[in-house]
């Protein structure tokens, strides 16, 4: 009888609970604090700050980073 | 940092290929700090005109080197006269020869924005950074979203995710990034990659899944399992997702391929993070690994 009931927990798909998700959503998506720098004004490739910053007669900052630094880097 | 048009850009694609922006960018290599030199990173901070005269470049963490050098850019940029620090004419916005991920953006489709970090006791520090985490972005297309939810699909219904969808997570997405970038899995390498949805509600304006599945894999000298877990809601008259997450918890083991990557626990928790996408054009980069996803 145990034997079933284990081998039926292993086989059934988890219960998706509202609780869980809302605790693995604190653990692993970073504050707004950590994602402040995402948010910020950034062009994400360098050929549109360029077009841009001709328009608005600025100079670029280019943060260069191997694998794009708003993706995996 | 408002005096500057801020840019982030992937940097290896830039000064090892071709076409007007890895020119561009080519260009202000070779006069920057790390010469363009094959062999030696051009990561770090280039500040520059739209003419492309480099006004100074650097590579640091400090942040008050980083705010000096801005000063020292800005100096530099007040002192040149208009006809020197910008192009005869606008730029086209897209000109010939230039290839990007992001003209393959599915705006007709779902776009996460991924997180993964350490969980539990053997937490790994990355330097001075304590609880370090990385990010991505995932595309499903169009197409793949109608299959997630067909329109025959009943409240009680099961069946699994399009199998491109996890086997792409599966080799693509579920690796450990932790401490930086690594390789994605060999097809290969995918030992086990389901996930699939049940609706748990729908009616003409909405409709309710949750997601449940496993992915394995194993490769070289590292592995990881995973169990997933999600909730998302559609609504059918738009076909668009409103809310998505998912989330990949459970084991990793074995060391990361590369070199620098120091990761000296060798096996803990992990866990992952799939969340609906905004439409900030940082949540428009394509994904790391979109070369292999086959889409071009």
């Amino acid at each position: 009888m145990l034997t079933t009931v284990l081998t039926l927990a292993l086989l059934c798909p988890a219960e998706v609970r509202d609780s869980d998700l809302d605790r693995l959503r604190r653990q692993i998506v970073p504050s707004t604090a950590e994602q402040a720098w995402l948010r910020l004004d950034w062009e994400v490739t360098l050929w549109d700050a360029v077009v841009r910053a001709q328009k608005e007669d600025r100079p670029i900052l280019f943060y260069a980073m191997n694998g794009h630094p708003m993706a995996v880097c | 940092m408002k005096s500057f048009v801020c840019v982030a850009d992937e940097m290896f694609s830039l000064h090892n290929g071709s076409g007007p922006e890895a020119e561009l960018f080519q260009a202000l290599a070779r006069a920057g700090f790390a010469g363009g030199r094959r062999g030696t990173t051009q990561q770090g901070y280039y500040y520059f005109t739209p003419s492309g005269q480099l006004l100074a470049s650097d590579n640091s963490r400090d942040p008050l080197r980083v705010a000096r050098m801005m000063d020292v850019a800005l100096a530099r940029w007040k002192a040149l006269p208009r006809d020197r620090r910008l192009l005869p004419r606008t730029p086209e916005t897209n000109p010939g020869g230039r290839s990007r991920g992001e003209s393959h953006y599915p705006a007709d489709g779902l776009v996460l924005r991924q997180f993964t970090r350490d969980l539990g006791a053997s937490r790994r520090t990355l330097g001075d950074l304590e609880d370090p985490w990385n990010t991505d972005m995932v595309w499903i297309s169009a197409a793949e979203v109608r299959r997630m939810v067909p329109a025959t699909a009943r409240k009680g219904d099961r069946y699994a995710v399009p199998e491109s969808v996890i086997q792409r997570l599966a080799r693509l997405h579920l690796v450990d990034s932790v401490l930086g970038q690594t390789s994605p899995f060999q097809p290969r390498s995918v030992t086990e990659a389901r996930l699939e949805v049940e609706i748990t509600e729908r009616n003409a304006d909405e409709v309710r899944l949750a997601l449940t599945g496993r992915t394995r894999a194993s490769e070289g000298t590292r592995s990881i399992d995973l169990r997933l877990l999600g909730r998302a809601t559609f609504d059918p008259r738009t076909n668009r997702f409103t809310s998505f997450e998912l989330f990949a918890t459970g084991t990793r083991t074995g060391r990361q391929p590369q070199s620098y990557i120091r990761d000296e626990a060798g096996r803990g928790e992990i866990g992952f993070a799939f969340i609906l996408a905004g439409d900030s054009k940082a949540d428009k980069v394509a994904p790391s690994y979109f070369g292999a996803y086959g889409w071009r």
